[in-house]
């Protein structure tokens, strides 16, 4: 102060007495100077008189000289001292901090810092003019520059990030700064980068770039590790949010092999085990915990899965799983670093099976050795462990069931019937005790453990109906699930009830057989929905949770139902939802979990989110299933509704089915007797074509003889002069003739009586209108025919008057002395008139 | 990791934005690269003509040293080609550029092009251009080599100009 004093003086010059100038006339006149003085002696007391003034006089220093200052750094940048004071002026002014000197005149909670951060960022360069500072190797202009920038950041994170990461080199040139070999600036840098890497990607991409990870590794090694102080913090805390949601560096981490690097980090030394009173410092509390954290963000189940299981896999090589699991089975360890070292445990083991396998054989140095998963299990179920403890065993084992058929398997078989009894104590039987034990937390940790052995896993939901319990000597075993029924109706605590349920859902989910099982539990059903229908629907949570459980676990037994209980088909099970419940509330009720918050939180991430023991009620794995079902139970049970209610009008025209059955066979016979018939009439139509052809050719024959009867008439009266030689020629030919038309006639009427056989036959097969058309044309034909015939008697006739004639041609041949070369009917005498018209 | 004249090299390979919005953010890549592949699209005329001032920034920000190789991608699209090849070999000619035509999409020419850039400042190291015990150039040697044989290459960044998709 007496230094301050005297500086003021030698600035200012020796005040009147009596008048004591105010702050404000004090730091106008100190500006004036620094603005106008032409000596840079004048100005770097001005500015150092100000830099006194800055911390009591902040407002006035920083509303009058801002500009004068910032000119100070444009104009007088070759002098270190006077940039030195000015930044430091400047410092006091953007401070985020309200100084003890100020807090009368403006509280405790001024934003003072802020404000002047906003004006002095306003003109362009001048984030721009504090990073060239930063290259300025004397450690009055760089330690001020570096301190008033961690101030503007820490006033204005977002716009001083985006200004940095658009200045030339600007993450570079603080990069720099990390090999500074003067500790204070490496470790204040290490805090501006903290915060300048917080939320930007780009800005962590670059660092990185910038061999972060090596200068940071670098600089934890100098600083002892593990067990060094808050610097080894801060890197770590760098180095955090350089990799938590940023894949690429998290890539970049992985490819430069810097996971290796962490693991001597983890490296316990042994003497601290077997020297337990002395415990872990807070600091190395604090380290640890950034240690797995930056483990975590490598294998957080968030992350792509390609690259957690690359992280994965180098964990396990390069022993990094392996020292996690030291310290989990180390003595002395405070609680909560083994919280956080199970939880990291879990999620790099989570998914992965050689990891998996790897803590499946760790062992933990007890007597007699035990299976580390078994003693954590054992913390799990005991109820003076914490809280926090307790859910971190418990994601460890949900994460080392996670697609782990092995492990789902193993934990089934400890519960199953054994040849020989196994005296050590398994994780089957510890999840057993849970489950019945009084503590409802141990119940809801057991039952979603035990969950977790069933999930996608059929095989081992069917093998889990085998186990059987002892009861009291005398009385027969139960089930594993009827003693679960039967918890659930007897509990009285919340807790325990949900645990159960969401064991029995994820049981019977997908498992016909469980389903089976659970239906043929007296009043398993009854009770379910007794707790739906009886609730006064009033917003508690845990009973919300409750009734969405029953209505998933009913809708379950409906999906999942093989209609092997005869008392719970499908259908009853839905008439049942339909009479007591009403399929709207169903719906309500099963939809009822989505509404809180506490089912969005679980379904966002895997490990219980729960802060106290009465908020762990739901299951990250449950709500899934949960999100699953939830559509296709309700339209299971809607679509079962509408069938009911269909088949009652059905039934009703169930004689008519067969009856219409029937008729389609009738209408299928009768399609083929209509094409049979219509071939017929085919072949029906073909014949009587051919016979009417027939039948005009018979005609043409018959014109065709009446022409050679006239012919013959006519040569009759020509050989009326009697040319013998013609006539019996005449009379052989008439003969031949007249024996074509009698075979002739035999053919047609042998072909006659074929058609008419035919016809009769058509008559009998066909009674359509065409068969009568037919027999009508065949009649006329015979008609015709007879007619023929007829005409045929009556050729006879002239046939046999010709040859009378042609008699008594001879004998008046012989009369006139002739002989006649050949006769066969010599002394035949044609004793007819010689008929003139025949026809 | 791949190997040139026997040596394991691990490069280390960024991509950085190629808009024009981030162009600053790309220039905090170049110091501390060996190498830097400087990408355009054939297919868009715009992405070459920016070129140059890529190229200019590149050299002004970078290790004078550093190798530049210049990359005409999708080359698989000749059918919409708008630079022809001929082009991007003379502007490569022009500024002492090697000059490759790759398809990302088909991954034809891609290892090649990080081979050939690797062999290039391999080349430097063996001349005596790079100093490998320098980290600034963005060479490192791997820990499992003698001192004396390059290791890892850290920091190529390669950068498509405007470009959209498709490349590193």
């Amino acid at each position: 102060m007496e230094y301050f004093k005297s500086s003021l003086k030698s600035v200012l010059g020796t005040a009147p007495a009596g008048t004591q100038p105010t702050g404000a006339d004090t730091v106008e006149k100190l500006v004036d100077r620094l603005q106008s003085s032409t000596l840079l002696n004048d100005r770097r007391d001005a500015c150092r008189a100000l830099k006194a003034l800055s911390r009591t006089y902040r407002v006035e220093v920083g509303a009058q000289g801002m500009d004068a200052l910032r000119q100070v750094l444009e104009m007088d940048r070759t002098d270190c001292e006077i940039i030195g004071l000015a930044l430091d002026t400047l410092c006091n002014i953007t401070s985020p901090e309200t100084f003890d000197e100020e807090v009368d005149k403006h509280g405790p909670k001024s934003k003072i810092g802020e404000q002047f951060t906003e004006i002095f960022i306003k003109h362009p360069d001048s984030v721009g003019l504090i990073l060239m500072f930063l290259e300025e190797f004397d450690f009055r202009v760089r330690w001020p520059a570096l301190k008033l920038l961690t101030h503007l950041l820490g006033n204005r994170s977002k716009d001083i990030q985006e200004i940095i990461l658009i200045s030339p080199m600007g993450v570079s040139k603080l990069m720099d700064l990390l090999s500074d070999s003067r500790e204070v600036i490496r470790n204040d840098v290490l805090l501006l980068l903290i915060q300048l890497t917080k939320g930007n990607a780009n800005i962590q991409k670059i660092v990185a770039f910038e061999n972060a990870f090596d200068r940071i590794f670098d600089v934890i090694d100098q600083e002892g590790n593990a067990d060094g102080g808050i610097v080894v913090e801060d890197c770590l805390l760098l180095m955090l949010n350089l990799l938590r949601g940023n894949v690429s560096n998290q890539n970049f981490f992985k490819e430069g092999s810097y996971i290796q690097k962490l693991t001597p980090m983890f490296q316990i030394p042994s003497e601290i085990e077997d020297n337990n009173f002395g415990g872990w410092s807070p600091q190395k509390v604090s380290n640890v915990h950034c240690m797995v954290q930056v483990v975590r963000a490598l294998v957080a189940p968030s992350a792509p899965g390609q690259a957690v299981a690359a992280c994965q896999r180098t964990m396990r090589a390069c022993g990094l799983l392996q020292a996690l699991c030291d310290i989990l089975m180390a003595g002395g360890v405070p609680a909560d670093v083994l919280t956080e070292t199970i939880n990291t445990v879990a999620e790099v083991i989570r998914g992965n099976a050689s990891n998996q396998e790897f803590l499946a054989s760790v062992m933990a140095p007890s007597t007699p050795p035990r299976p580390a998963i078994v003693v954590l299990l054992m913390s799990m179920v005991n109820e003076k462990q914490p809280f926090v403890l307790r859910c971190s065993v418990l994601y460890c084992f949900q994460c080392f069931l996670y697609k782990n058929e092995v492990g789902q398997t193993q934990l089934i078989q400890t519960l199953l019937p054994q040849g020989n009894e196994a005296p050590s104590l398994t994780t089957g039987q510890l999840l057993c005790g849970g489950l019945f034990s009084t503590d409802s937390l141990s119940n809801w940790f057991s039952a979603v453990a035990l969950s977790h052995a069933l999930i996608e896993n059929i095989s081992q939901k069917e093998q889990l109906l085998r186990v059987l319990l002892a009861t009291n000597i005398g009385k027969p075993p139960v089930t594993l699930m009827q003693q679960c029924v039967m918890l659930l109706q007897q509990g009285n605590k919340t807790q325990c009830k949900l645990g159960l349920l969401m064991l029995l859902c994820r049981w019977t989910s997908y498992c016909p057989l469980a389903v089976k099982s659970f239906l043929a539990i007296d009043s398993s059903v009854a009770y379910l929905t007794a707790l739906l229908s009886s609730q006064e629907n009033n917003d508690d949570l845990q009973e919300t949770l409750l009734q969405s459980m029953c209505a998933l676990l009913i809708g379950i037994c409906v999906h999942f139902n093989d209609d092997s209980v005869p008392t719970y088909t499908k259908e009853k099970v839905c008439n049942l939802i339909e009479n007591r419940i009403g399929v709207e509330k169903f719906q309500d009720a099963i939809g009822g979990i989505a509404r809180h918050e506490i089912y969005s939180r679980t379904l966002k991430h895997p490990q219980p989110s729960a802060k106290n023991p009465s908020e762990l009620l739901l299951d990250h794995e449950f709500c899934r299933l949960l999100k699953s079902l939830e559509g296709v139970v309700i339209k299971s049970i809607i679509d079962a509704n509408n069938e009911h209610q269909n088949r009652s009008q059905l039934s009703m025209s169930l004689s008519d089915n067969t009856l219409v059955l029937q008729y389609k066979d009738l209408i299928r016979e009768q399609d083929v007797q209509i094409q049979k018939l219509n071939q017929a009439n085919d072949v029906l139509l073909k014949e009587k074509q051919e016979l009417e052809a027939q039948l005009q050719e018979l005609r043409s024959t018959v014109s065709h003889l009446r022409d050679q009867n006239l012919v013959l008439r006519a040569a009759q009266t020509n050989i009326g002069d009697g040319k013998e030689t013609i006539a019996s020629s005449n009379s052989i030919d008439m003969e031949k003739e007249l024996q074509t038309y009698k075979t002739m006639v035999a053919n047609l009427e042998k072909r006659l009586a074929e058609y008419v056989h035919v016809s009769q036959e058509h008559k009998e097969k066909n009674n359509e209108k065409k068969e009568s058309e037919l027999e009508y044309q065949l009649k006329s034909k015979i008609d015709e025919l007879e007619k023929l015939k007829k005409d045929q008697e009556d050729l006879l006739i002239l046939l046999t008057d010709q040859d009378s004639k042609i008699m008594l041609y001879k004998e008046r041949l012989t009369e006139l002395g002739d002989k006649v070369e050949s006769d066969e009917s010599s002394g035949e005498l044609d004793t007819d008139d010689q008929p003139e018209s025949s026809n | 990791m791949i190997t040139i004249d026997s040596k394991q090299i691990k490069l280390q390979i960024w991509d950085t934005a190629g808009q024009e919005a981030f162009r600053s953010i790309t220039r905090s890549y170049y110091r501390g690269a060996a190498g830097a592949l400087l990408v355009y699209d054939i297919t868009r005329r715009e992405t070459f003509n920016h070129l140059t001032t890529w190229l200019e920034d590149a050299r002004q920000h970078s290790n004078s040293n550093m190798v530049i190789m210049l990359i005409g991608n999708k080359s698989d699209l000749d059918s919409r080609r708008e630079v022809r090849r001929e082009e991007g070999e003379a502007f490569a000619r022009e500024h002492g550029l090697v000059f490759m035509e790759t398809s990302a999409k088909t991954a034809a020419n891609v290892e090649e092009a990080f081979i050939n850039t690797a062999k290039e400042i391999y080349e430097k190291i063996q001349e005596g251009v790079f100093d490998i015990n320098n980290e600034a150039n963005g060479i490192k040697i791997g820990p499992q080599h003698s001192p004396t044989s390059p290791g890892g290459l850290a920091g190529t960044g390669g950068q498509g100009s405007a470009q959209g998709g498709g490349c590193c």
